[in-house]
């Protein structure tokens, strides 16, 4: 039996797969209007309505998950904007790393390495940014001029753009990467049970665990 | 870092063709926009003359009879930007869609349901349209009325046509055929400008602010209109231009996002054939070691 540590909640992962399904629905049915090849599956209109309540689900599980995990939240939104000189690190350190799997050369990581705090901070800029841009061409687009609407239309366009080319990055080095292997034990764990092995902890977030286990760091990284 | 010819032909070989796929596919922003004019064989205009028209309103009314739209449902509307000088044909002009040569309502649309006719005029595909109003958004005039629901999203765009069967038949557009005193007629584009400048010559004098208005706007619209003033007396742009926002999305996100998109596919899976062989490497050494 091998040692685990639970890295995310069960909330926390509701959250995450409610509004990754979300997420996904529309960026497909997105991506059908913005591809100019696939939008012969967009003929009719069904799927514009498929992304209204897609719509739905991304907007009101953050809004359910706030209220009822308010620590978590606030701790979490702090996260996200801390940055500072062990980020540089890993930036100095990401291309031996994950070309190369040279996992001497990363310095120790927290619960969330900087790459994820990356994508975590886009999350949380981009789900307002499509939230308002959205809002504004769909219930308020009797009440606000043209002019603003075209404008919203490129600022949809730019977050899907950006948001669209991390979703691959993401999925990439969740579940595909040999570096987060084995998926039993590694990412895809920590987000389907919620458990790490307590090794994949020490190697990949030694500073984490280092704080949860009141173990001092050992052997990976400086 | 180690990569191998075969590896990096297999990756690099996929990533070449991707600009040839486009061409094929007709994703690249020219052939997507068809707002060429290949299309027009017979090039055709309708023609509205305001020192002729008396206001009866019976095209509004032949136009929605033809089209089996409700009374409050018009494609187009003698109307003025004043409600109060509504009655008064010095401040009136044919409010619909102008059939711009340059056309961005052709240009926005996501799924294609916007083209052009053999005629020149700007057809909606009603089957097609998915009801997303890019096309309303975007039009220099505000042309595109969107008609159901804007909260579930279920919609058609609404806006004339040119009658297009009527004109294949050689007849009048509804609009023209019903108008009694000569003020609409329909034919061919040069003939109309030819007629409008005729007209202009002859109200001259009586009427010295009377302007041609469809000429050469938007590289010139189907709808010609001689007006009792110039344009920006009714609210209508004197030089409208497809506006940058269009622009911006239809030539430059769109095609900037299909290539990053594919570009990052292409560099995970470099990344993946590198990093799985880095992986490799180690456990050979350590299983050595």
């Amino acid at each position: 039996m091998m040692q685990e540590v639970e890295k995310y909640s069960k909330a926390t992962r509701l959250l995450h797969w409610v509004h990754a399904g979300a997420f996904i629905v529309l960026f497909i049915t997105g991506l059908i209007l913005f591809v100019p090849g696939l939008n012969v599956m967009a003929h009719g209109g069904w799927t514009r309505l498929i992304h209204r309540i897609a719509v739905g689900f991304f907007v009101i599980a953050p809004l359910i998950y706030v209220p009822l995990n308010w620590r978590a939240t606030v701790r979490g939104i702090k996260d996200a904007f801390t940055w500072g000189k062990a980020d540089i690190g890993w930036i100095k350190a990401f291309p031996r790393y994950y070309f190369l799997c040279d996992e001497e050369c990363m310095p120790p990581q927290g619960h969330m390495n900087t790459g994820q705090k990356a994508w975590w901070a886009m999350v949380l800029i981009f789900g307002v940014v499509f939230g308002v841009s959205g809002l504004i061409m769909w219930l308020l687009a009797d009440s606000t001029p043209n002019e603003l609407r075209q404008w919203m239309v490129i600022v949809h366009d730019l977050a899907f753009i950006a948001t669209g080319l991390m979703l691959f990055v993401h999925i990439y080095m969740s579940v595909i990467h040999p570096i987060v292997r084995p998926l039993n034990s590694g990412a895809w764990s920590s987000m389907w049970r919620g458990k790490v092995s307590s090794e994949y902890a020490k190697s990949h977030h030694s500073k984490w665990y280092a704080e949860i286990s009141g173990e001092t760091e050992t052997g990976k990284g400086k | 870092m180690d990569i191998n010819r075969r590896d990096f032909l297999k990756l690099s070989l996929p990533a070449l063709l991707l600009p040839v796929a486009a061409k094929t596919l007709n994703v690249t922003p020219a052939s997507a926009a068809g707002t060429k004019n290949s299309m027009i064989v017979d090039e055709k205009a309708v023609l509205w003359d305001a020192t002729k028209c008396k206001l009866c309103h019976m095209c509004e009314a032949a136009c929605r009879k033809k089209n089996n739209l409700p009374e409050n449902v018009n494609r187009t509307v003698l109307t003025s930007a004043n409600p109060d000088t509504k009655q008064n044909i010095q401040y009136i002009f044919k409010h619909q869609c102008n059939h711009c040569s340059e056309a961005t309502c052709l240009e926005v649309c996501p799924v294609g349901a916007v083209h052009r006719n053999e005629y020149g005029f700007i057809e909606i595909n009603q089957a097609t349209c998915t009801g997303c109003g890019y096309c309303a958004e975007f039009c220099p005039f505000k042309v595109p009325v969107l008609e159901g629901s804007s909260l579930s999203g279920v919609r058609k765009m609404e806006k004339c046509t040119g009658c297009p069967d009527l004109q294949a038949q050689g007849k009048p557009t509804a609009c023209a055929g019903a108008c009694p005193f000569g003020a609409l007629t329909v034919g061919d584009r040069t003939d109309q400008l030819i007629k409008a400048t005729q007209r202009w010559v002859e109200v001259k004098d009586t009427i010295p602010t009377a302007t041609i208005y469809g000429s050469t706007q938007l590289n010139g619209m189907h709808l010609i209109q001689l007006l009792y003033s110039s344009p920006d007396k009714y609210g209508l742009p004197v030089d409208p231009k497809v506006p940058v926002t269009a622009t911006i999305h239809h030539e430059i996100l769109q095609p900037i996002g299909w290539g990053l998109g594919a570009l990052a596919i292409a560099g995970l899976g470099l990344n993946y054939l590198m990093a799985r062989k880095s992986m490799l490497e180690k456990k050979a050494k350590e299983t050595k070691g």
